[in-house]
């Protein structure tokens, strides 16, 4: 990203835009964008050598499909085995990716500027805390739905091709819940969009990150707990369950704007 | 706002916990205007509320009460001067045209290579000396017309201290840029400061001009006595056992001494210590009698 330059006159005249607050969005969280790309990139790969694996498992077991449990003697067994554990461990990386989102994103967004006192410098400039916060939102919640897309997807191809090797219901158990039905791929994006605003919002009220890590992570379990309990009570909940998360989100979101507009030093 | 006026406070006052006594503010009833052009030593002991007038002034705190109002950009460098440890100095730069409209990137170079601040090193490696002068070369890139300093030269050595302030007193001649300079180096005010703005516990001592002030004051010093030899609102009274010394405020030209009496201009640094005294004490009394 380059600032045009009037080199006669020696003055820039092109930030408090979009451009220059994606440049100071990307600066500050680099390590962080690259950090959690790696690790979904990481997870992804190993999600496609499971694939994989399981394609070629398919193939060999082709026409010999088990009625029950296969025994432990047959020749692909221990090989379904391991990669059904694999792809399940990978899963479980899905399933906390929105919690490790809340803490490390979310939490960390505001209350470290808070705690280093930076956002004086930073919101006493041309930008406001409203416009810096909403950018940085924005930016890093599109890097997140990404980044989301990505894992959902290979989940859910590690799923199908599970499916396809599976000769029993305890297999399909290993992957613990609903992530893999219709349904999973909103509710996770449910929860990631939730967990990031949660641990903005946080940070925006205690202003420590020692403090807001913690309180993130008791809350996110806490509306997590919710809706199991909303679940297993409401039978129509789980169809509305992203969009009342990602409506919450909205709300987190506006509290903590509202929080950074008053306490700007 | 007068065409020449930059900063206008009319009753301006800040709470920090509205639920909590009255004996919270942090700034009450302080109305005083600012002409443009000016530098502005704004002065007061500990938490007397400078940083709070500051950052009113410099929009990053809510007044409480009143209304201040700044004509044109403004920059503020607080007192903790907080910048992005991991970020380069050229990247904190690059920071401040990223955030701001107007960015005058020749300038804050030119700040900068003056100090000899290096620019690839990370802020966090930087002396408090070198991060307060990145903090200044980044208000002054941002063009700003008002510029307001929180003991900024605390951490300079006495030579990088001279040059800054001949350096913004430079850019003030050049650009008509106005600075407001929070300070407790009183000593260093004579001959850099025009104007004066003095704060006791959160009010609003004295503002002026400088030379209007101290034209308006003499000092007289004698004898020991109740009163000074002249007539005069009497700002100060200071007593040994065998002296007595007097700030007294007086518009008429002082008669000649009467003998064992000295009269004199007082000094800027005399005058502010003598106001900053007066005003603690009248501000203890007042609210005594609240």
């Amino acid at each position: 990203m380059s600032v045009p330059v009037d080199t006669q006159r020696g003055r820039v005249r092109a930030g408090a835009g979009p451009r220059g607050l994606l440049w100071v969005t990307w600066r500050q969280h680099r390590w962080l964008i690259v950090g959690t790309t790696v690790a979904v990139a990481v997870t992804t790969g190993q999600f496609l050598r499971g694939i994989s694996g399981l394609r070629a498992l398919a193939a060999r077991m082709a026409g010999r499909v088990c009625a029950g449990a296969c025994s432990s003697g047959d020749s692909w067994s221990e090989d379904r085995s391991v990669l059904l554990n694999t792809v399940g461990q990978l899963h479980l990386f899905v399933q906390v990716f929105p919690v490790l989102v809340a803490l490390t994103w979310g939490g960390s967004l505001v209350s470290r500027e808070y705690e280093g006192r930076t956002h004086v410098l930073a919101w006493s400039q041309d930008v406001s805390p409203t416009r810096w916060l909403l950018a940085k939102v924005g930016y890093l919640g599109g890097v997140l739905v990404v980044l989301g897309i990505v894992l959902v997807a290979a989940d859910d191809a590690a799923y199908r091709q599970a499916l396809a090797v599976s000769t029993s219901g305890d297999d399909i158990n290993r992957f613990p819940r609903e992530i893999f039905d219709a349904l999973s791929a909103p509710v996770f994006f449910g929860q990631l969009v939730f967990g990031f605003a949660l641990g903005v919002a946080v940070g925006a009220l205690v202003r420590q990150v020692g403090l807001t890590i913690p309180c993130t992570l008791f809350s996110y379990l806490a509306v997590m707990l919710l809706c199991q309990v909303a679940e297993q009570q409401l039978p129509l909940f789980r169809s509305i369950e992203c969009e009342i998360l990602v409506g919450v989100a909205a709300l987190l979101i506006f509290l903590a704007e509202r929080r950074v507009r008053v306490r700007r030093m | 706002m007068n065409r020449d006026t930059v900063i206008r406070a009319r009753r301006l006052g800040k709470r920090y916990y509205p639920m909590t006594s009255p004996r919270t503010w942090a700034l009450r009833d302080c109305t005083f205007e600012v002409p443009a052009g000016r530098v502005v030593a704004l002065v007061g002991a500990n938490g007397a509320g400078k940083s709070t007038l500051l950052g009113i002034l410099g929009g990053v705190l809510a007044a409480s009460d009143g209304a201040a109002e700044v004509t044109g950009r403004t920059a503020i460098v607080t007192q903790e001067r907080p910048l992005y440890r991991h970020f380069s100095v050229a990247d904190t730069l690059r920071l401040g045209a990223s955030l701001n409209r107007e960015w005058d990137q020749e300038r804050a170079l030119r700040w900068l290579n003056r100090f000899e601040v290096p620019l690839r090193r990370a802020c966090g490696r930087l002396s408090g000396g070198q991060r307060a002068q990145v903090a200044i070369a980044v208000a002054l890139g941002s063009r700003p017309s008002v510029l307001l300093l929180d003991e900024p030269l605390t951490n300079l050595d006495p030579l990088a201290r001279r040059d800054a302030v001949r350096q913004l007193l430079t850019d003030v001649a050049d650009t008509g840029l106005t600075v407001v300079l929070s300070t407790h180096l009183v000593a260093e005010l004579s001959g850099v400061a025009d104007h004066l703005v003095l704060l006791s516990r959160g009010r609003l001592v004295v503002d002026g001009d400088v030379d209007d002030l101290l034209a308006a004051h003499v000092e007289w010093i004698g004898p020991r006595a109740d009163a000074p030899p002249a007539p005069g609102e009497v700002v100060h009274a200071q007593h040994t056992d065998v002296q007595s010394t007097f700030l007294v405020r007086s518009l008429a030209d002082a008669a000649p001494p009467p003998p064992g009496w000295l009269c004199r201009q007082v000094p800027l640094e005399d005058f502010v210590l003598a106001h900053l005294a007066s005003g603690r004490n009248a501000v203890a009394d007042k609210e005594k009698a609240a």
